[in-house]
């Protein structure tokens, strides 16, 4: 497992998850189950839940193309004051912009925009900070959730 | 849900409740499921009501902005409730 660059850091879990339809959502759970000795907050629990699904769901799309024998490498970290999870694929796409523009739901409703395209935007909004970096061979996307000593409001 | 939610609009009626109390996870191909029902309902003039959304769900329908076109109500009976006043 490849450490995160700076600071105190400790591994919670490395999951290999096979690119099938459906299986994010167990990755999701098992991400859960990883941090469970956190005590995280329901809330920021159930974000970074939805988080690891969508991050998880596009790497088995867009980069490992939904083939079940190239699987999604799942790191999760706790750094100071820190939660990292890192989705890693074999990069068979362009990786996603952490960038990309904010889906325009009144032009999906009015049919001129495919009503898809929501994936980035959750994780975006449910975690502190998405970085994307990659490869032709592979892409990362890491996901950071602030640990907070109250419930966060954000 | 299309077929339910065609099951439901074959009946013509004004209001359509989405029921999502048995519902624990919806991903981004679920919300795009959603926004087709509510594309579909708006072409027919039809209202959208939801309920039994957790928490967590209230925030993603608030943060993609479908909370401004489908309401969303705690239970079945207040969606009810919502629908014979209307």
């Amino acid at each position: 497992m490849t450490s995160p660059s700076s600071g105190a850091r400790r591994p919670l879990a490395e999951l290999s998850i096979p690119s099938e339809p459906g299986n994010e959502r167990g990755a999701a759970e098992q991400v859960a189950r990883a941090v469970s000795g956190l005590g995280l907050p329901e809330r920021t629990l159930e974000r970074l839940k939805t988080a690891v699904a969508e991050a998880t769901m596009n790497a088995m799309e867009h980069g490992n193309r939904y083939n079940p024998e190239i699987p999604v490498k799942i790191q999760v970290w706790l750094l100071e004051e820190r939660l990292l999870v890192r989705i890693i694929d074999r990069g068979g796409s362009p990786p996603p912009s952490p960038n990309a523009q904010r889906p325009d739901l009144e032009a999906k409703l009015e049919g001129m925009q495919t009503p898809r395209g929501w994936g980035l935007f959750l994780i975006r909004n449910m975690v502190d900070d998405m970085r994307v970096s990659g490869n032709p061979d592979h892409h990362t996307v890491e996901l950071i959730t602030y640990l907070k000593s109250d419930d966060d409001a954000g | 849900m299309n077929a339910a939610y065609a099951e439901a609009e074959a009946k013509n009626p004004e209001t359509i409740l989405l029921n999502f109390e048995e519902v624990d996870y919806i991903n981004s191909t679920g919300i795009a499921l959603i926004v087709s029902l509510l594309a579909k309902a708006r072409a027919s003039k039809r209202r959208l009501l939801a309920y039994g959304l957790s928490d967590h769900y209230v925030e993603i329908f608030n943060i993609t902005r479908l909370s401004d076109f489908v309401s969303i109500l705690p239970d079945e009976e207040s969606a009810l409730s919502e629908v014979s006043v209307s």
